[in-house]
C-alpha cells in the first residue's frame, strides 16, 4: 500500500549521496590538508563554468555538478573570478568556523552551501553559511555531483524542473527551527512575502515529530527571493532559522526522504554529522566512516532493513550497485577495509560523546543503532557478506572480527540506557544463579519488560539485532542467550509496510510466540524450580 | 452514552450473522483515498471520522469484531462524520450502514460506550499518531475509537465483500505487522476495562 522498497532505496540513494560528500572529505582528512585541496579546486571551477555551456556528461563529478546548476548558468560567466576570490575567503574562514560548528542540518547546510558556491547573490549570509558548515568545498561539490551524475547521465533532466534563472524558483528550504515551531507560526511570517502556495513539513516517521525543516512554496518566484533575502536568520522561538533556494536534486532528495519511512536516520545523521565533521578535521575518521558507511549501505539495504545496519562494510556492496562516483567507490573500499576495526571499537564508547548535543531520547535510537550496526550488518544473511568479499574482503573480515568483539562486550559496554538495561538484566540473570532463582526471575522480568518497552522503542535498534532475538521470557532458559525478540521489529515496523523478509519473519515468530507464551512460562517456573532444589 | 468501565460481553454464538449486498470501497487505492481526502479537506477542513469496538467473549476472553478486507486489511466499523455532524449519531449511522440489515425493521440498537482512542493524522499520509505532532496545527484527520456495548441478540448483516472476524485481544496485542498501530494497540485501551463475559 505505503512506500515501497524503491523509495526506500531512494532514501538510501540520497544519504549514499550525502555518505560520498563525507568520504571525500575524508580522503582529504585534515583541514589544512583540505584546504590546499579547495584552492587547486578553484581552479577547476573556472573550467568547469567554462564547460556548463558546452556541456556535461563529464565522469569527474564535479563538473556535472556544477554544470547542472542552471540557476548559475546564466550569471557562471563573470563568476569565476569572483568565486575564486570567495571561495578563497571562505575556505579561510572555514576552519575558523568548523570549531565552532553547530551541528547543522547536513542536508539544509548542504543547500546553503551548494548555493553559496555560486556566489550569485553574493550577500553576506553565504560566507556565513558556508562557514557554518564544516564540509569542504570538494564534498560540497561533492554532494551536488553525485547525485547529479544520475542527473546528467539522463539527460537535460533539471532542465524542466528549474528554469535556468534562479528567479523562477518558487521553493524555499527553511531549517534549523525547533521540533515544536509550528506550521502556523512559519506561515504567519511566510505570508508576509507572498502568496504561500505549500509548506511542507519534514518530520520523522516514527513519533511524528518535526525534523526541524520545511520545504516552502511560493507562487511567485519574486516573492521567493524576497521572503529568502527577509526572513534568512529570523528568530523563530528564539532559534534563527536557515533558508535555502530547492533545486531540483535537493526537493528529489528531501522528497525521497520524506517518503521513507526511515526518516529518523536522516534526522540523527545530520546531527551526527555536524560534530562528525570536526572530528574529521582533527583525525578522527572512525566517526565519519561509520557514518559514511551507514550513508553509503542503505542505499542497498534499504530494502531489508530499515537502513541502519548498513554501517561501515556497506561501501563495497553500495558501490557495485551503484554506478555513480566511480572515484568515491575507490575511497570507501580500502578506506573502510583500513578503518573497520578501530570504528568498531571505538564506536560503542564513542557514539553518546559524538553528537553531546542530540538528545538521546530522541535521538538514541538512532546513535545506539549505529553502535550496533556493524553487528546487524555482520549478521546479515546470503547477499550481504557475498558483495563484501567481493569489495574489501579485509573489511568483511575485519568487521567480523569486530562483530564478535561486539557480541562479547554486549552485555557490559553498551552505551545507550537501553542497552545499559541489557547489561544489567544480564548481570543479574547470571547473579540470579547462585541466589534464589524464583526471586530474580520476577525481578528480571521486570527489567527484561523495561528493556523489552525500550527494545520497542528502538526500531532500528531492533532490527539491527534482529537475529539477536530478545525474548525476555526465553532468558529464564538461557541466561546467555542473546537473540532478540523478533515481535520487537515487526512492532516498531509500520503496519503497511512492505518488507516482506521480516514480515515472514514476525508471522512466524508470531506464531511461535503464541504458542511459546503459555508453553515457556511454564517450563520456566518447572525448569526454575527444580534447579535450586537439584 | 453509557460510561461504566465494565464491559458486558457475550459469546459470538448469541449473535446472528447475515449477509447483504457488497459495500464497495470508495477508493481503489491509497493514493486515491488520500487524494480525496485532499479534496474533502479542502471542502470541509479536518476529517472526523468514529470507528466502533465491538466486544464478544469467547473462552473468556474479548474479542473484537473487525472487518476484513480483501485477504489481509482489517479495519474497524466506522467512518467519517458529515461535516457537522455528532460523533455518537454518526457512529451509530456508520454502524448501521456497515453491520445492520437493511430492512428499517431490524435496525439494532447501537450503544455507544466512551471514546477510548483518538489519533490524528498530520498530513495527507497514512501515518496515524496518537497524538497530534507538536508542530502541526492544522491535523487532517481525527480519529476516535469508542466501545460500543453490544446487547445479548444481534443481528448482523454483512456485505458480501467483506468478512466479519472475532479477532481475540492476544492476537492483536503486539500486532502491528498485520493490524497496524490503531488496532494493534486496542488492548492496551481496553485493559482498564473489567469484562463481564456472560455466558449463555
Amino acid at each position: 500500500m505505503d512506500p515501497t522498497a524503491d523509495e526506500q532505496l531512494d532514501y538510501g540513494d540520497e544519504e549514499y549521496r550525502g555518505s560520498h560528500k563525507m568520504q571525500y572529505h575524508v580522503s582529504g582528512t585534515i583541514h589544512a590538508l583540505a584546504e590546499d585541496e579547495m584552492l587547486g579546486e578553484d581552479d577547476e571551477y573556472d573550467y568547469l563554468y567554462n564547460d556548463v555551456n558546452i556541456g556535461e556528461g563529464s565522469e569527474e563529478a564535479k563538473i556535472p555538478g556544477i554544470a547542472t546548476k542552471e540557476n548559475y548558468a546564466g550569471t557562471e560567466v563573470q563568476f569565476p573570478q569572483q568565486n575564486g576570490g570567495s571561495l578563497v575567503e571562505r575556505e579561510t574562514e572555514r576552519p575558523a568556523d568548523a570549531a565552532q560548528k553547530s551541528r547543522p542540518s547536513a542536508l539544509t547546510m548542504n543547500l546553503n552551501s551548494q548555493v553559496g558556491n555560486s556566489g550569485y547573490q553574493g550577500s553576506m549570509p553565504m560566507p556565513q553559511k558556508i562557514g557554518a558548515d564544516p564540509m569542504a568545498m570538494p564534498e560540497i561539490n561533492v554532494s551536488e555531483a553525485t547525485p547529479l551524475v544520475n542527473s546528467v547521465v539522463a539527460g537535460p533532466r533539471v532542465v524542466q524542473h528549474m528554469p535556468s534563472l534562479e528567479n523562477a524558483n518558487t521553493m524555499l528550504f527553511v531549517g534549523e527551527l525547533h521540533w515544536w515551531t509550528t506550521d502556523a507560526e512559519l506561515e504567519s511570517v511566510l505570508t508576509q512575502y507572498g502568496n504561500v502556495k505549500e509548506i511542507k513539513f519534514f518530520d520523522e516517521r516514527a513519533s511524528g515529530k518535526s525534523k526541524g525543516y520545511c520545504q516552502v512554496e511560493f507562487f511567485d518566484p519574486g516573492s521567493t527571493a524576497t521572503c529568502k533575502e527577509g526572513i534568512n536568520g529570523y528568530n523563530f522561538n528564539g532559534r534563527p532559522c536557515v533558508v535555502a533556494f530547492a533545486t531540483a536534486q535537493t526537493i528529489k532528495q528531501m522528497d525521497s526522504s520524506y517518503a521513507n519511512k526511515t526518516q529518523n536516520q536522516v534526522q540523527s545523521q545530520p546531527q551526527g554529522r555536524g560534530p562528525m565533521n570536526e572530528g574529521v578535521g582533527r583525525g578522527g575518521p572512525n566517526y565519519t566512516l561509520g557514518d559514511a558507511g551507514r550513508n553509503l549501505g542503505r542505499g542497498s539495504w534499504g530494502r531489508r532493513e530499515t537502513g541502519m545496519p548498513n554501517r561501515g562494510p556497506g561501501g563495497g556492496p553500495v558501490r557495485g550497485k551503484r554506478s555513480r562516483g566511480a572515484g568515491y567507490g575507490g575511497f570507501s573500499g580500502p578506506a573502510f577495509s583500513g578503518m573497520m576495526p578501530p570504528f568498531l571499537a571505538v564506536n560503542p564508547m564513542g557514539h553518546p560523546g559524538v553528537a553531546p548535543h542530540v538528545n538521546p531520547a530522541f535521538f538514541g535510537r538512532g546513535m545506539a543503532a549505529n553502535g550496533m550496526g556493524i553487528m546487524g550488518t555482520a549478521g546479515m544473511d546470503g547477499p550481504h557478506p557475498g558483495m563484501w568479499t567481493d569489495t574489501s574482503g579485509g573489511g568483511w573480515g575485519g568487521e567480523e572480527h569486530g562483530r564478535r568483539t561486539r557480541e562479547s562486550s554486549y552485555g557490559g559496554e553498551d552505551n545507550a540506557s537501553e542497552y545499559g538495561y541489557r547489561g544489567v538484566s544480564h548481570d543479574k540473570e547470571a547473579r540470579s544463579s547462585v541466589v534464589s532463582r524464583e526471586k530474580e526471575r520476577g525481578s528480571e522480568r521486570d527489567w527484561s519488560g523495561n528493556s523489552d518497552r525500550r527494545y520497542r522503542d528502538e526500531r532500528e535498534h531492533d532490527r539491527d539485532r534482529h537475529d539477536k532475538e530478545h525474548r525476555y521470557r526465553e532468558e529464564m532458559d538461557d541466561y546467555r542467550d542473546y537473540r532478540q525478540k523478533e515481535r520487537e521489529s515487526e512492532y516498531e515496523e509500520e503496519y503497511d509496510r512492505g518488507q516482506s523478509s521480516s514480515r515472514s519473519r514476525s508471522k512466524s515468530q508470531a506464531a511461535r510466540e503464541e504458542n511459546h507464551r503459555s508453553r515457556s512460562r511454564d517450563t520456566n517456573y518447572g525448569k526454575r524450580r527444580r534447579g535450586p532444589s537439584e | 452514552m453509557v460510561t461504566t468501565s465494565v464491559v458486558n460481553t457475550y459469546p459470538l454464538s448469541s449473535y446472528t450473522f447475515g449477509t447483504k449486498e457488497t459495500k464497495m470501497e470508495k477508493d481503489t487505492s491509497v493514493a486515491d483515498r488520500l487524494a480525496r481526502m485532499k479534496v474533502n479537506y479542502t471542502k470541509e477542513g479536518m476529517r472526523t471520522s468514529v470507528e466502533g469496538i465491538l466486544l464478544v467473549q469467547e473462552h473468556n476472553h474479548p474479542h473484537i469484531l473487525l472487518l476484513q478486507i480483501g485477504n489481509t486489511f482489517c479495519k474497524l466499523p466506522g467512518g467519517r462524520l458529515k461535516p457537522g455532524e455528532n460523533e455518537i449519531e454518526g457512529l451509530k449511522r456508520k454502524l448501521s450502514s456497515k453491520l445492520a440489515a437493511n430492512s428499517p425493521g431490524i435496525q439494532p440498537n447501537w450503544q455507544v460506550g466512551e471514546c477510548v482512542a483518538i489519533w490524528w493524522r498530520p498530513n495527507f499520509e497514512t501515518i496515524m499518531y496518537p497524538y497530534c505532532p507538536p508542530h502541526i496545527t492544522k491535523p487532517k484527520e481525527c480519529k476516535k475509537l469508542f466501545v460500543v456495548h453490544l446487547s445479548e441478540r444481534e443481528y448482523f448483516a454483512v456485505p458480501k465483500n467483506l468478512k466479519l472476524l472475532a479477532v481475540p485481544l492476544f492476537e492483536l496485542y503486539d500486532n502491528v505487522q498485520r493490524y497496524g498501530p490503531v488496532i494493534s494497540t486496542i488492548p492496551q485501551q481496553l485493559s482498564r476495562f473489567q469484562f463481564n463475559m456472560i455466558h449463555p
